[in-house]
């Protein structure tokens, strides 16, 4: 038992002045929460990328430096996805369209695939930037992969088709908002609508740019 | 009254006389395939089929001999994550519709024959369950731009 009585007063200034702290810095730091879509979440810390030994459509090397100087718009996928990766490139680009009509900062999409052993570089050049020019695709053996799909909750599986045509991926269809320092900022769940990720993109940039 | 009866049976022989000889009991509009990258082996057809008819007709498959295979898809979306399943029948209810569209009902359309750009057609053979096909074109186009 500790009784001495100057000591629990220190013990009382520390708990009162980390409160006081923490109360200025709550009163410091509010601002109105951001009117975000139910289908946004932005990380409350934001998650740095961990290192990437990737190869981007030009047969560069994709390290995660190329995520930084900029905002990024990352999505995962395969070149033989008849629906939901078209879908999602297309809608990137209307997404990237709006926000450089409004004035906005302007993303780079990146599209990483999740099937390397069909997506050579050579395949994402005939692929990702007839979406748009200025797309980058991403691919890299599956083990270079690894460390990005499980700092982001990426999962992905494969699926034999019954109609002897190779394979499907089953594959997380979130799109992630990569920050200019080369962090996870936040993650956009699908259906996507085009409307609400230009909102959303564009109040979260101008948040924390 | 038999003069009464006999007339109701000529108007109704008039009214069958006057619908179209053939009307299909499914109608089939704004066919399209996406426009993809042209090394691209997968495409999406999208279609909205209509059922005029006061009976339920299934489709079961479909074909078209602009591409090698053609199956009926539904994305569907589970835990995050996009996944593409076959559909055996989509049945089609009396006068209702059914919406083939981005991110959900789709026409897998695998190795095309030649390739495809925006403004193309092809051709789509739908397979009804009674044995009967429905033959139509669609465009290879751009998604809408009016998205939401």
């Amino acid at each position: 038992m500790d009784r001495n009585p100057r000591r629990l007063l220190i013990v009382a200034l520390l708990i009162g002045s980390g409160l006081l702290g923490s109360a200025a810095a709550l009163v410091l730091r509010h601002e109105p929460a951001l009117e975000l879509g139910e289908r946004t979440t932005l990380l409350e810390r934001p998650r740095p990328a961990p290192e990437l030994a990737l190869t981007d459509h030009r047969g560069e090397p994709f390290d995660r430096d190329r995520l930084r100087g900029s905002w990024s718009l990352l999505f995962f996928g395969f070149t033989h996805c008849p629906d939901i990766c078209p879908t999602t490139l297309y809608q990137a680009a209307e997404v990237r369209e709006r926000l450089e009509a409004a004035g906005e900062a302007v993303p780079q999409v990146i599209f990483v695939s999740v099937d390397p052993m069909r997506d050579t570089p050579e395949r994402l050049a005939d692929y990702v930037p007839y979406f748009h020019s200025s797309f980058t695709g991403v691919t890299g053996e599956l083990a270079s992969l690894q460390p990005l799909l499980q700092s982001y909750g990426v999962a992905y599986g494969y699926q034999e088709r019954a109609d002897g045509e190779g394979y499907d991926v089953d594959h997380t269809a979130s799109l992630f908002l990569v920050d200019p320092r080369g962090r996870l900022r936040a993650l956009f769940l699908t259906p996507h609508e085009t409307r609400r990720l230009v909102a959303d993109i564009a109040a979260i940039m101008e948040r924390h740019s | 009254m038999p003069a009464a009866r006999s007339f109701a049976a000529i108007a109704l022989t008039l009214a069958a006389m006057d619908a179209p000889a053939e009307r299909p009991p499914i109608v089939v509009e704004d066919a399209w395939v996406r426009a993809a990258p042209p090394s691209a082996e997968m495409l999406a057809g999208f279609m909205t089929l209509t059922n005029r008819s006061d009976r339920i007709h299934v489709l079961v498959a479909a074909k078209s001999p602009d591409f090698r295979e053609v199956s009926i898809h539904r994305t569907r979306i589970e835990d995050g994550m996009a996944r593409m399943r076959p559909v055996e029948r989509v049945e089609l209810l009396p006068g209702e519709s059914v919406v083939f569209e981005p991110g959900g009902l789709h026409l897998m359309l695998v190795g095309p024959e030649r390739p495809l750009s925006p403004d193309d057609e092809v051709r789509l053979v739908l397979h009804l369950e009674d044995g009967s096909q429905l033959v139509t074109t669609a465009v290879v186009r751009h998604p809408a731009g009016d998205r939401p």
